[in-house]
């Protein structure tokens, strides 16, 4: 298959491409590791969220055995290096998700479990906030990002006239409200010059930083006002558009702000990136697995620098086409095409080589996360990693028996090492109010939530 | 605000609901139906949920079951009629009818009374649903940002490319403002883009700027400050000439001196001059007032007309995807625009302006789905090497620059169908083997044959319309009912199997026998009937839009007995529907001109315009000038505010 895990396939892009951004404050990095002394307090539970498009080719995915000795399938095979380290979950369901189309109704709502509503953009609603978001309530106190949304594709143009949904469903997991999704950062090189700034606030702050920043929050304040007086201006109708304008204005003075005030955290990182991880790339990638594996790292990083606790990633639109010729050998065709396999030998084997061209990168993420020490153990054991389809089989698009892994230790709370058969029609918002306990945002339900799932 | 002219509050919302009585003489044999057959099948798959022991969704069939009852509600059933033919019902699990029984329940749902408008009737406030799809105040797209910041500034930047890419809604167009959101991703886009624009426009060394962009600098700046002119009084006068055009309106009392703060801030810490009013104006393009296209309350509620200032902005960004220009400006500041030739001369002076070329760029783009060939819609790279991004944009720019040409020299919207002329370029002349043409740039040229020329010979479209590996005419004949002819295309009955995608090696040959074979089943002869035989139209062109050489069976035969061969005689096939084609086309440009889905009322701009259109020769002026003087245009609905919603606290 493709053995390219190691060394960084982006060092070399990096290299080959001649061309990087040094980082102004590789220094100013230093006391970060040097003020490790409060290393004594708890490190925080990180959780990310990978969505991957198109289902699974089930026969290479979903083990027959359940429970700690479940065999070795040819698609989660990358990931047996971190097999104690996660749980691979079956007949997960997710109920309204059940009629509606094939891909939008079922995408949108990943994480909320509830209804899309069926529209090309009148009254769009996927439920709830997101998962992702809930989490971030509880955390995002304590970082400069409240949350991270990364992506690879722009959002997609159009609506489907045939199933009457607005396309953008398919390219939205993460939303700040039923209505309004959360914006994703799709070039790796802007996404780490925003990740930097957000560093080098809290670290460096030349004089010239400084007068920035208060300008920018003078500006702010300035511009809030006047979307006040606009605000009471509009018909009230009108007025939710201007609210999302308001909400994001404040949330971006509060992240100017966060470093002029004392620091919320007790616990602080115990490592420094590399300096090689504090470079940002010049640009995004030709190759598809090159610009995943930068946004990978991405997250490794906001992580590690705690500059957030909860992200999400897709890595791909739903209903992609993409063609992964060029990565995996023979694979020439669009992935979408070839998730409606009719159980043809042409169509699944090219299928499931794209499922596991999937976990091998997440077995990337695993591995980098587990090479970074947090006191005595490391960022994958503090970190609840959630990654799966938002549909199970590519030709039927049912939304049960979801393929669903969640890897990491969550902080000691996660035992792992099996896979665990959920009975059918088992709400896969029942994992989610597992997760969100282990983000210390408990909840009473989520979704369409019965009851937690014991993952402890 | 103006005053209006009263000729123009007489035409107001002159629209009124009327439901044709059923006086046909079919209507008798369609009770008949009912009574004897139809009744019972409503009665057989659908009272068990909707009737009178249980009201999914609030809806109780079994409780008007009388024919009369239903042609009182034309509404309702037009939507349940949508509903079964859409197969969300009966829902998964339930029982539902088979084909035959399918097809004559939707036949006879077909042949209910429509609900009729009578565009000539006045409305009152109990029909002023006409306004229900009311356009928002918006956030400007992405593309409008990047004109607006080039129009307002002068300078010639791409200030938007690192913001979100917008999704669509409504009628397919981003311009729709229930799907423009503004995330705090894209504030901090915002904030980064005028600090940016701003440094480039006054930099901090101004004496090293390219000619152009220091034109715009001292056409921006104007007296700086001297003996005479103190150095805040100088400010104001930039202020005073950028606030308005900025904001597409006066400025409001007390918003410059807010400004102006801004500027003191900087003088007093010792910033030089300009750098001073460079952070003023900074603040400036991040203020809802740029980036929203906001239509605030009149005094009085229900159907008003737009102030002059959003109906300039209304105007200007339909037709320019952009901010409005002086002129445009001054005639909304004199209240003249709101006089009904004033405003039509202005639509015209719009539409010959070289801005209007957006129509191709955003409408035309989006209405046919380019934007998606060489991004999400790629051939295989290994297999047509020739397709390289370089292509790809010579392939959307042929679309683009053969519709501008349309809009630019007012020529009939037919040639979309069929014409003997394009524009290529070199990359696209290698591709359609042209001699002579050399350049990136697009030239006029005439085809010795009939197979190019209109949409259908254009490569964009026959990429768009492929698999990476192979044609399909499936997709090229969804792609001709759905976006072309505006027909509804159903998605497959659950439990179908989809079609069978044949291995990429098969010939195009097995490709049709294929679908023949598809075609046997029932349930897919519905609709691939109607999709695959236009699609076989297009077969003589290959994944990236290359003139078969094999001999390749190009023919199709239509449900209506209509049967053609290949590219000349599918066009022929289109020329017989035009019609319905430039209805759909004027259908979606008035969706992107309103920015949301048009509903059962917009019919009157669709007649409207189609009868202009068929009076000038389908030339689209026309259409653009009917649709930019529609009521639903130039007029919105304000509903009373009685409970205007309290501001979110602050957190």
């Amino acid at each position: 298959m493709n053995p390219k895990s190691s060394p960084l396939s982006r060092r070399s892009f990096l290299r080959g491409s001649g061309v990087s951004l040094a980082l102004p404050f590789m220094e100013a990095m230093r006391p970060l590791a040097a003020s490790a002394a409060s290393t004594a307090a708890k490190p925080p539970v990180r959780m990310a969220c990978l969505y991957f498009p198109n289902g699974v080719w089930h026969p290479t995915w979903f083990p027959q055995k359940s429970g700690r000795d479940y065999e070795v399938t040819p698609s989660l095979e990358p990931l047996q290096k971190h097999r104690e380290n996660l749980t691979v979950f079956s007949g997960l369901d997710k109920k309204h998700s059940h009629g509606g189309d094939g891909h939008y109704a079922k995408t949108a709502n990943f994480l909320t479990g509830l209804l899309v509503k069926k529209t090309t953009g009148k009254d769009l609603s996927v439920g709830s906030m997101s998962l992702d978001q809930v989490a971030a309530r509880s955390t995002s106190r304590f970082t400069p990002l409240p949350s991270l949304e990364l992506g690879i594709d722009p959002v997609i143009s159009g609506i489907d006239s045939v199933v009457g949904y607005t396309r953008l469903y398919g390219s939205y997991i993460s939303w700040r409200s039923p209505s309004q999704p959360v914006a994703r950062e799709i070039n790796p090189q802007l996404a780490f010059q925003r990740l930097f700034g957000v560093l080098n606030a809290g670290r460096s702050a030349s004089p010239a930083d400084l007068q920035r920043a208060a300008d920018r929050r003078a500006l702010l304040d300035l511009v809030l006002d006047d979307a006040r007086s606009l605000r009471s201006s509009l018909g009230r109708d009108d007025q939710f558009k201007l609210d999302e304008y308001l909400d994001s204005v404040r949330e971006l003075e509060r992240r100017i702000a966060f470093f002029s005030a004392a620091d919320p955290r007790e616990w602080k990182p115990s490592s420094s990136p590399d300096a090689a991880n504090l470079v940002a790339p010049p640009g995004t990638p030709d190759s598809h697995q090159d610009h995943v594996r930068l946004m990978l790292d991405l997250m490794v990083l906001a992580f590690q620098t705690d500059s957030t606790r909860v992200s999400t990633f897709m890595f791909a639109n739903d209903v992609s086409g993409k063609n992964f010729a060029g990565l995996i050998p023979g694979v020439n065709g669009s992935h979408h095409e070839f998730s409606h396999h009719q159980n043809k030998k042409e169509n699944s084997e090219p299928y499931a080589k794209i499922n596991r061209w999937h976990t091998e990168q997440l077995a990337y993420f695993l591995d980098r996360l587990a090479a970074i020490p947090e006191g005595d153990s490391n960022l994958l054991q503090n970190s609840m990693i959630f990654f799966g389809s938002s549909l199970s089989d590519g030709n039927s698009h049912q939304p049960d028996n979801l393929p669903i892994i969640l890897a990491g230790g969550g902080g000691g709370t996660i035992r792992g090492g099996s896979h665990f058969a959920a009975p059918k029609g088992t709400p896969l918002c029942n994992l989610y109010v597992s997760m969100l306990e282990r983000m210390g945002a408990p909840v009473d339900s989520f979704g369409d939530s019965t009851a937690s799932l014991a993952i402890g | 605000m103006a005053v209006v002219p009263s000729k123009f509050l007489n035409a107001a919302a002159s629209l009124a609901l009327l439901i044709t009585s059923p006086a046909r003489a079919e209507d008798a044999a369609h009770r008949k139906l009912y009574d004897e057959k139809i009744h019972a099948k409503i009665d057989r798959y659908c009272y068990k949920c909707h009737g009178n022991d249980k009201q999914k969704g609030d809806l109780n069939l079994a409780s008007q079951a009388n024919y009369d009852d239903i042609v009182k509600n034309p509404k309702l059933w037009a939507d349940i009629l949508e509903r079964i033919f859409a197969f969300e019902m009966p829902p998964e699990g339930s029982p539902g009818p088979e084909f035959d029984e399918r097809n004559e329940i939707l036949d006879w749902l077909r042949k209910l009374p429509k609900e009729e408008l009578d565009c000539s009737k006045l409305a009152s406030d109990r029909t002023q649903s006409f306004y229900a799809g009311h356009v928002m105040s918006r956030r400007i797209t992405r593309d409008e940002y990047r004109n607006s910041i080039r129009d307002l500034t002068g300078l010639s930047i791409d200030a938007a490319s690192n913001l979100p890419a917008d999704g669509a809604g409504g009628e397919g167009f981003d311009t729709t403002g229930d799907t423009l959101f503004t995330s705090t991703l894209a504030i901090e886009k915002y904030l980064d883009a005028a600090e940016l624009v701003m440094a480039a426009l006054l930099p901090d060394s101004p004496d090293a700027m390219p000619a152009p962009d220091a034109a715009a600098r001292a056409s921006l700046l104007g007296d700086l400050p001297n003996d005479a002119l103190p150095p805040r009084n100088a400010a104001r006068k930039v202020l005073d000439r950028f606030l308005p055009r900025a904001f597409r309106r006066p400025a409001h009392p007390g918003e410059p001196e807010k400004y102006l703060a801004a500027f003191d801030r900087a003088i007093a810490r010792g910033d030089r001059y300009d750098l001073a009013v460079r952070l003023m104006l900074t603040g400036i393009i991040v203020s809802p007032h740029f980036l929203f296209l906001a239509e605030p309350e009149p005094a009085q509620p229900g159907i008003q007309p737009l102030s002059p200032f959003a109906l300039a902005s209304r105007l200007s960004y339909f037709l320019w995807a952009s901010m409005p220009d002086d002129v445009l400006f001054q005639k909304a500041l004199s209240g003249d625009l709101l006089k009904e030739d004033v405003y039509l001369a202005e639509v015209r002076r719009l539409l010959a302006d070289p801005r209007a070329a957006s129509l191709g760029h955003r409408f035309a783009s989006q209405w046919l789905d380019l934007d998606r060939v060489g991004t999400d819609i790629k051939a295989d790279g290994s297999r047509f090497p020739e397709f390289t991004p370089a292509l790809a944009a010579s392939m959307r720019g042929e679309v683009i620059t053969f519709f501008n040409h349309l809009i630019r020299e007012n020529q009939p919207l037919t040639d979309l169908i069929d014409c003997n002329y394009s524009f290529i370029n070199a990359p696209l002349a290698a591709l359609y083997g042209i001699p002579d043409i050399s350049g990136e740039s697009f030239q006029k040229v005439t085809f010795p044959s009939r197979q190019r020329g209109g949409l259908t010979g254009m490569a964009a479209i026959h990429t768009a319309t492929s698999f990476p590996l192979r044609t399909s005419p499936v997709l090229r004949g969804k792609w001709l009912l759905d976006t072309v002819l505006g027909e509804r295309v159903p998605p497959p009955p659950p439990n179908v199997p989809p079609l069978k995608e044949e291995a990429a090696t098969s010939s195009a040959a097995s490709v049709r026998q294929q679908l023949e074979e598809h075609r046997r089943n029932p349930d897919c002869a519905a609709c691939h009937n109607r999709m695959d035989p236009l699609g076989f139209g297009m077969e003589s062109f290959d994944v990236i839009g290359r003139l078969r050489t094999d001999n390749v069976d190009a023919s199709g035969k239509l449900p209506s007995g209509e049967s053609f061969n290949g590219p000349e005689g599918l066009k022929d096939i289109l020329l017989a529907r035009k019609d319905q084609i430039i209805r759909h086309l004027v259908r979606k440009l008035t969706g992107y001109a309103l920015g949301r889905e048009l509903n059962h009322f917009d019919e009157c701009i669709l007649r409207d315009a189609m009868k202009a259109l068929s009076e000038h020769e389908y030339r689209p002026a026309a259409a653009i000038e009917t649709i930019a003087l529609a009521k639903a245009f130039r007029f919105r609905y304000y509903p009373p505010s009685e409970s205007s919603t309290p501001a979110p606290a602050k957190q």
